[in-house]
């Protein structure tokens, strides 16, 4: 499996510097290094509690680094606001298990996720032009959902409200797509479905993802990190990851 | 037909709606003029109800003293009126820089409108930009409530205390009496007042300003993430409802003829909060309706108990409390809530009929 584009050749997108962050005295994350290309598709796997999702946080200002910077595009973003993180530098992130607007159709969800009308006047005098309304169906088929337009986000099956929120990441059309654990609870057949959703992705859009499922990495991964106690293990393919012996003590063995 | 079945997908409350509206117009034709003096007083309320409906219904902002809006804004009416018509008790022979505006019956209607907004607006900045919410919103606005009331208690120089004001009733932009509109004449204004009240609150509602409110009372957090600043959307629509809330402050007093503190304080902050919990939240249907229901409830039962028992009120009180506890516990989305949770229900039965036959027939196509 090669990857589509040459990862040397691309520029760097996002770029961590010694990123670390402590919780009243609890030292999350300590000294990430890493850059990640554009169109590259990176996979972050480790066990539970290693940091992987603070990682995340740190990047989209859930929360702050007790120290160090994030850059993107070459520009320090650190300490910018989660809004100007989603609207102007474009960086677009699924939480762990479903975050979605409950009481709200599965078209409201994407309709309300579509980048460029976040401000009150641009959504006061909004109208959905026929091109709008045709990306709306666009992603609803990407993400299986087409026939389920008009059902609450409640009444959708778990594995659904993944996908309604792996779409309204796809809707605000980012720079960078970060999933964390986009499987989490889906059935072994939606898991596969998962994969190829986003493997159509791959190239066009970087993505950074966090999982679990094993067989999902397989599937997915060219180039893989591997967090363990808020450090970082090691990276490289994933064949070369998995020939770890470091990696195969604390991580493959207890997840397969 | 695509337009038949887009009438037919109209959510039932729609109908509902207008239903009441014809009901509405044609109530004075076969009422005497008492019902159409009360019901002229129903629709101010109904108006109130409708705005904190997009508070809270819509926003998920639980005001628990939005009169203080509708009494900012009936209080700039009642002063307007007692200040044009030299009442007894009015003492001072200029009026206030600060009331300066209520010297004209223009200036007074205007004044109805951008009190109660400007109020919204301090209240709102202050909570809005120190995340206050939850919980913590309805706390700080109930306790607003109790303030006020002692307020308007206290500043009896300009508001009479606790005796309340005299107002010229049945004008709009008048405080002369020669210029007092028939009950019936009146009853049209409140009711067009409404009908433009209803129609901006449903165009609001379905804009993308709409869905992002709604998006707010979801799962606020959530919408950072796509980039939005709910603050922003939180003064806005506290700001617009408190200026509706301020015209049914307005419109209740010139159909009443006075007002007094019981208007800006907790009881009727709890009572509009009773209304939309009956009637069921952010459909605005469940505003209007759970209004008429109790008010209409309210008067019709008085007349027939307060011969038999002076304590009415507080059986109603008692009465109104129960049921709130019913609907609460028994159907928390109100009784609209519930007709709309019906038409969902049957919607989704026959979308996974129509998708179960869809897979049906893919799989028959290719075994
Ligand atoms: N806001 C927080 N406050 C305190 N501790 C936190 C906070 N967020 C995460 N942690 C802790 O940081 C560690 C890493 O958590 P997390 O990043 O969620 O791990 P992962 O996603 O790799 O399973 C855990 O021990 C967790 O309890
Ligand atoms: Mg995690």
């Amino acid at each position: 499996m090669a990857p589509t584009l040459n990862p040397e050749a691309a520029p760097v997108l996002l770029e961590t510097r010694g990123l670390s962050v402590n919780f009243n005295g609890f030292q999350a994350l300590s000294d990430i290094s890493l850059s990640i290309r554009q169109g590259e598709l990176r996979v972050i796997i480790g066990p539970n509690g290693a940091g992987k999702t603070t990682f995340m946080d740190l990047i989209t200002a859930k929360a702050r680094p007790s120290a160090g910077q994030v850059l993107f595009e070459g520009q320090d973003i650190t300490g910018k606001s989660a809004a100007e993180i989603a609207r102007r530098y474009k960086i677009g992130r699924k939480f762990q298990g479903p975050n979605v607007f409950d009481n709200m159709t599965v078209a409201e969800n994407i309709e309300l996720a579509i980048a460029g009308y976040e401000s009150l006047p641009q959504s006061l005098f909004f109208r959905a032009s026929a091109a709008f309304r045709h990306r709306v169906t666009e992603i609803l088929e990407q993400i299986e959902l087409a026939d389920y337009r008009d059902f609450m986000a409640t009444d959708l099956s778990h594995g659904q409200r993944q996908w309604l929120e792996i779409g309204m990441v796809f809707a605000q059309d980012p720079k960078l797509i970060i999933l964390d654990e986009p499987t989490s609870g889906m059935t072994a057949d939606e898991t596969k479905k998962t994969g190829e959703m986003i493997k159509k992705l791959k190239g066009e859009h970087t993505i950074l993802v966090v999982e679990h499922d094993m067989d999902f990495v397989r599937q997915v991964a060219d180039y893989v990190t591997v967090f363990n106690f808020g450090k970082l293990l090691v990276e490289g393919t994933l064949e070369a990851v998995q020939q770890n012996p470091e990696v195969q003590a604390v991580y493959l063995k207890e997840a397969d | 037909m695509p337009r038949l079945k887009k009438v037919r997908q109209l959510p039932l409350n729609r109908w509902i709606d207008l239903a009441l509206f014809l009901f509405l117009l044609s109530f004075p034709t076969w009422q005497n003029t008492y019902w159409v003096y009360i019901m002229s007083g129903i629709m101010a309320y109904m108006i109130f109800a409708l705005s904190l409906d997009l508070l809270w219904g819509y926003t998920g902002l639980m005001s628990m003293g939005h009169s203080v809006l509708f009494g900012s804004g009936g209080y700039m009416i009642g002063i307007a009126s007692a200040w044009a018509n030299q009442a007894d008790w009015i003492k001072f022979d200029q009026l206030p820089w600060f009331l300066a505006l209520l010297s004209s019956p223009l200036g007074a209607f205007l004044a109805a409108l951008l009190l109660p907004g400007l109020i919204a607006l301090f209240i709102g900045l202050f909570m809005f930009s120190g995340k206050i919410r939850g919980v913590f919103f309805s706390l700080i606005t109930l306790a607003l409530a109790g303030i006020a009331e002692l307020f308007v208690i206290n500043q009896s120089r300009y508001t009479h205390g606790d005796s309340g004001i005299t107002v010229t009733s049945r004008t709009l932009f008048s405080n002369a009496d020669s210029q007092r509109l028939t009950d019936q004449q009146f009853y049209f204004v409140v009711l067009a007042f409404l009908l433009g009240s209803y129609l901006l609150c449903l165009w609001l509602v379905n804009t993308r300003t709409g869905k992002v409110l709604q998006g707010i009372r979801e799962n606020e957090s959530r919408l950072t993430y796509l980039g939005y600043k709910p603050a922003a959307f939180k003064l806005f629509i506290f700001v617009l409802s408190g200026m509706m809330a301020g015209l049914a402050g307005m419109l209740f007093v010139r159909v009443q003829g006075s007002i007094n503190h019981s208007s800006i304080g907790i009881n009727l902050a709890t009572l509009v909060l009773v209304w939309v919990a009956v009637g069921g939240r952010g459909n605005l249907t469940g505003a209007l309706i759970g209004t008429l229901l109790l008010q209409f409830s309210e008067t019709k039962l008085n007349s027939v108990f307060s011969g038999i028992s002076a304590d009415f009120a507080q059986y109603w009180k008692l009465v109104l409390g129960l049921l709130l506890l019913l609907i609460v516990f028994v159907i928390p989305r109100g009784l609209i809530g519930v007709l709309l949770d019906y038409q969902q229900s049957r919607q989704d039965r026959d979308r996974k009929a129509a998708i179960m036959q869809k897979e049906v027939n893919r799989h028959g196509a290719n075994p």
